[in-house]
């Protein structure tokens, strides 16, 4: 592993933070901080592991070149791990379990930490840690751990706990007899959680025949799984190291030098490779997430929703035009179908007062020819006051239906409906003086509808709504009742046929006059409702095309904006792009660094050696 | 037992599968005592084989051969043959009394249903018959079917013996322990196996302290004593080398070589197994990996240069020291107090096995009557009194394992009763008192003990007390017995060795 590598990631993770920094992701930032500034703190963690008893502590205190350290030959307590760190001065502490931390002299080590000097760990130690000047431990964190296998199968769970948590695992066993299943087994458990692990075969120094155990041993773990067959095994002879202590090369031939080459060629170079990619990748993460907020900004403009909203209101423009159509047709269907009624209305009810009057000169109506009359013209005016009342009433009905067409179910309508109920929508202007909400309208005419039924009470109203509509109506009106006789023929009538030809006369003048005005009164409410129709429907064009604009307006200044910030956040894609480039390239190197040290074959130093 | 045996066999409805059975235990009731020996691979069970034959005569390197169970048996002139699984026998090479470690050729792959028959003319042979089997416990995930295989034969050769002598090493590993509980379960009674096993712990470094040698013997028996009577130590190597006198005047004058070389030279030399065999030096390379891999071991070496310097010259001398070092005299010691003792009850013991066997096996029509006869007088044997040996033997060991506590003073009635020694002192008589009276009053005093002890284990115990002492009352009642008293023999006691 490179060191420009390593410098290139920090830069990159520097700019990475900074980045995330400007877009507000605080919490982002102080993650990919933390994860840059922690990166060199713990030491990769040796976990050595086996059989107790003679071979593991021997070779722990070979490995430290502290004679007499981890306590030979004692059973060490079961649950408890000795934790080896570099200190200058040897010296020990133990934990207990009620919290209590002991300095304690490495001599009595063996009262603390074995079965014999501490039975079934009444003493209640949790950890005891070792600090001794071993150049090993500069680099590493070295843990030793109660026998595994054997009998004992609680000491192996404890075991596989401070694997779990290691970079290595050196597993020692004999020279003298090959792994024992239990001891693959735990072997096979263990390497599912470590990266590295070496077999440590000690006593190779007492056993002529260790080259055949260690090809047994090589060839079960070939057997034993992916994980297992790359382990290395490593010939080991401990009491070399302490017998002949000042020679020159002891470690080197008692194996040891095997070992700390494995830990560091493999596990420390590993250890920062992996802490390097895990940097790495975490800049990656944090890149993305910021990619992604700017992605959304990239996104997140105004436009969308007001394109949308405009084109909803050509929609409506284009419908209100069609409606102008459907709106006459409908309502010269309306009048023709009223005036049908109304001409038949006419003819019943005339023919009613034909024959009630019919009846009256019959039982002797000549005797007071002036009552007879009233009541006739009188019956008649009614009848016309009736007829006009219908058609204000007709009138009223379709100006209403005109108000809420030309817009019906579109989405303008149903746009401007929701803004009015909101409270805050936009105000449509009307044309005209008095300048009133849709709403207002509304109001009024729902006011007026209910009251409908004082129809000629209501005409001055519905007038003052409808403009010209009114003036028609009022001026019918009028006509109607003007089919009262003059005073100046009643004398004539005295005679029972006299009277007779009179009615017919009055019957027919008043059908002709009736069926007239009602033709009259039809014309006149279809020329105004269809202005009526045609100028609402203009209006609601007016005010559509109004809004049209505005809105084409408003958005053209916010598809600038979105552009101008477009190209802001374009900018900054770039540059985080080639960050993540950058990024993205230092793993790659990681990974073929990670790789080469995988698959370097176990014994490549020994190979090397010669 | 072999009368009735013989009256079995003159009956006239019988198949001929039983018939053959019948036969062979006839002939094996009367043969040497079988011993197999027993244990994890590469714990040295050949070697140990060797070392009580006093001959290399089991491979020891790991060939084929060390797959397959091999009898030693008695036999002149010597030979070796491979029994294939049809039957069909094939000669092996036996060269100067030493099997090859591979198959010849055109031999199916090692398999449990194989086995090596070797008769070679050691006199030892002549009173033991000696069963080497295949070791167990092979971690290699890819023959586990073959380890199976081997485990299930190692059993089963173990089941064919009347005693087992079981390899330990330095550590125990839970392999083991499952592997006696396996044999225990088919070996009859509860601790039948512990009366008839002896563990052996294979001490590699004959340098260590006695001291720390007894202390492992004594946790690993505390380990297994539901399975093995003892455990003793034997340093198998130089045993074997010793014992077989391969030990040569030019090995005892290249060891007197190193003990002349300078101190500090011959220590760093002995230091390292590959030092002595690489290191330039004194000695050639081939006597050194002689010494180092053949004949002594690293540790040997050094115990041999050690007894040199002490004035230990030429190869008797030193074969001499080396045995005493090894602890075969002891081991041997052992072998007749535990086993060669016990050796009828042993071997009724093991025909009684093999009678229920043949009795619980689904037996052909015609011999469904004649089984179940059998089947009687087996149970009959069962409580013969050369039987109640073993059963003595079995509440013995029960009691000084601490399988079973019992207190003062049922426990030293209890080890009188069963022990050694003479009627009187067995009774606890002193004078004037009549021993029967003091072996009926026991009876019964046991008996009583059985009921209200209330403990199943104890009862049991009580149990063989109480007939121990009816079976001692019934032999001052027989006629022959008349008189003294003092000089009844205890049955079973045969074949005698030293107590």
């Amino acid at each position: 592993m490179s060191s420009s590598a390593a410098d290139e990631l920090d830069a990159c993770a520097v700019q990475a933070c900074a980045l995330l920094e400007t877009l507000q992701l605080a919490d982002w930032r102080t993650w990919l901080d933390a994860k840059r500034t922690a990166r060199s703190g713990d030491l990769p963690v040796v976990v050595v592991a086996g059989e107790s008893k003679r071979g593991k502590s021997a070779f722990v205190n070979a490995l430290l070149g502290q004679e007499g350290l981890s306590p030979s030959g004692y059973e060490q307590i079961t649950s408890a791990y000795i934790v080896f760190g570099y200190a200058p001065e040897p010296g020990a502490v133990v934990r207990l379990r009620d919290g209590t931390v002991t300095a304690i002299p490495l001599s009595d080590l063996a009262t603390w930490a074995t079965e014999q000097g501490n039975p079934d760990n009444e003493r209640g130690v949790a950890s005891v840690e070792v600090g001794v000047p071993a150049p090993l431990l500069r680099d590493f964190c070295v843990i030793d751990t109660p026998g595994t296998g054997s009998l004992h199968a609680g000491h192996g769970e404890l075991t596989l706990l401070a694997v779990a948590r290691a970079d290595a695992l050196l597993f020692v066993v004999d020279a003298g007899s090959p792994i024992t299943a239990a001891e693959l087994s735990f072997l096979q458990r263990a390497a599912s959680s470590v990266e590295y692990v070496a077999v440590v075969l000690v006593k190779v120094d007492q056993y002529s025949g260790w080259r055949v155990i260690r090809r047994d041993d090589e060839r079960l773990l070939a057997t034993a799984g992916a994980e297992l067959s790359r382990a290395a095994v490593l010939p080991v002879r401990s009491t070399l190291v302490f017998a002949e202590r000042d020679e020159p090369g002891i470690r080197a031939e008692a194996g040891l030098d095997e070992v700390e080459r494995f830990l560091r060629a493999r596990v420390l170079a590993m250890s920062g490779v992996l802490t390097q990619a895990n940097l790495a990748r975490a800049c990656l993460t944090a890149l993305d997430t910021a990619d992604q907020r700017l992605r959304a900004a990239y996104d997140a403009d105004g436009s969308a929703q007001m394109r949308a909203e405009l084109a909803a209101e050509e929609q409506a423009l284009a419908a209100l035009a069609s409606d102008g159509a459907t709106w006459r047709k409908r309502v010269e269907e309306e009048l023709k179908a009223r005036h049908e009624d109304s001409r038949k209305t006419i003819e019943r009810r005339l023919r009613e007062v034909s024959e009630q009057a019919q009846q009256r000169i019959q039982d002797g109506a000549a005797r007071k020819p002036d009552d007879f009359v009233d009541s006739v013209t009188g019956t008649i005016s009614a009848l016309a006051a009736e007829l006009q009342g219908r058609a204000s009433a007709t009138a009223a009905e379709l100006a209403a239906e005109m108000l809420t067409v030309g817009g019906k179910g579109t989405t303008a309508d149903l746009a401007v409906g929701s803004d009015l109920l909101s409270g805050d929508g936009w105000k449509v202007p009307l044309p005209g003086e008095r300048k009133k909400t849709p709403y207002e309208h509304m109001l009024a005419l729902t006011a007026f509808s209910s009251a409908h039924g004082l129809a000629l009470l209501a005409l001055p109203v519905l007038g003052a709504l409808l403009g010209g509509v009114g003036g028609t109506i009022a001026a019918i009106g009028a006509g109607a009742v003007g089919a009262r006789l003059s005073s100046k023929g009643r004398s004539q009538l005295s005679r029972e046929s006299d009277l007779r030809a009179w009615l017919a006369k009055q019957i027919a003048a008043a059908s002709a006059r009736l069926t007239s005005d009602q033709q009259k009164l039809m014309k006149g409410l279809y020329d105004d409702l269809t202005q009526l129709g045609a100028a609402c429907i203009a209006e609601r064009q007016a005010e559509v095309a109004a809004a049209i604009s505005e809105h084409t307006t408003a958005l053209a200044a916010s598809e600038e904006a979105t552009s101008e910030r477009r190209t802001q956040v374009e900018l900054a894609r770039a540059s985080l792009a080639e960050l993540q480039d950058r990024v993205t390239s230092v793993l790659g190197s990681l990974r073929a660094a990670a790789a080469r040290l995988q698959d370097a074959p176990a014994n490549a130093t020994e190979v090397d050696a010669g | 037992m072999l009368d009735l045996l013989e009256a079995w066999l003159t009956e006239p409805d019988v198949s001929a599968g039983s018939l053959a059975v019948l036969t062979a235990m006839a002939d094996e009731l009367t043969g040497p005592l079988r011993l197999a020996v027993s244990g994890r691979i590469k714990q040295g069970k050949s070697t140990l084989v060797n070392a009580l034959l006093g001959q290399r005569a089991a491979a020891t390197d790991a060939g084929e051969c060390t797959m397959i169970v091999t009898w030693f048996r008695y036999g002149f002139p010597e030979r070796a043959r491979l029994v294939l699984p049809d039957g069909e026998e094939r000669e092996l090479a036996l060269i100067g009394g030493v099997l090859g470690g591979s198959l010849p050729l055109g031999v199916p792959a090692a398999s449990s249903a194989m086995r090596i028959e070797a008769e070679l003319s050691n006199a030892e042979l002549r009173s033991l018959t000696i069963i080497d089997t295949p070791g167990f416990g092979s971690a290699t995930p890819g023959v586990s079917q073959v380890s199976r295989d081997l485990l299930f034969d190692g059993t089963g050769a173990a089941l064919q013996a009347d005693a087992v002598l079981f390899v330990l090493d330095w550590r125990l590993v839970a392999e083991e322990v499952d592997m006696l509980a396996a044999l225990s379960a088919r070996f009859g009674s509860e601790y039948g196996l512990a009366v008839a096993t002896l563990g052996v712990l294979n001490v590699r470094d004959v340098e260590l302290p006695a001291t720390e040698i007894e202390q492992r013997c004594a946790q690993h028996h505390a380990q297994l004593r539901a399975y093995l009577s003892e455990v003793v130590p034997l340093a198998a190597l130089p045993a074997q080398t010793a014992g077989s006198g391969a030990l040569t005047e030019a090995d005892a004058l290249a060891i007197g070589e190193l003990a002349r070389a300078p101190d500090e030279e011959v220590r760093r030399l002995l230091r390292d197994a590959d030092r002595f065999r690489y290191a330039a030096g004194c000695l050639q390379p081939a006597t050194r990996a002689r010494l180092l891999d053949d004949l002594l071991g690293l540790s040997g070496i050094r115990f041999a240069v050690a007894a040199a310097r002490d004035g230990c010259t030429g190869a008797v001398e030193l074969s001499g020291a080396l045995a005493r070092q090894s602890g075969i005299a002891e081991l041997r010691a052992s072998l007749s107090t535990v086993i060669r003792a016990n050796a009828d009850a042993l071997r009724a013991a093991r025909a009684l096995r093999r009678l229920q066997e043949l009795v619980f096996q689904p037996a052909e029509p015609r011999d469904a009557g004649f089984l179940a006869r059998l089947r009687d007088e087996a149970e009959e044997l069962r409580l013969s009194p050369v039987m109640h040996r073993l059963d003595e033997r079995e509440a013995q060991h029960a009691v000084a394992a601490g399988l079973v506590t019992l207190s003062e003073p049922w426990l030293s009635d209890l080890l009188r009763i069963t022990g050694s020694g003479s009627v009187a002192s067995r009774l606890g008589g002193h004078d004037g008192a009549p021993l029967r009276d003091l072996a009926a009053a026991g009876a019964a005093r046991w008996r009583e003990y059985a009921v209200s002890c209330g403990d199943v284990d104890r009862e049991r115990i009580a149990g063989v007390a109480a007939r121990s002492y009816e079976l001692t009352y019934a032999a001052l009642a027989a006629p022959w017995s008349a008189g003294t008293g003092a000089g009844v023999r205890r049955p079973g006691s045969a074949v005698g060795g030293p107590r």
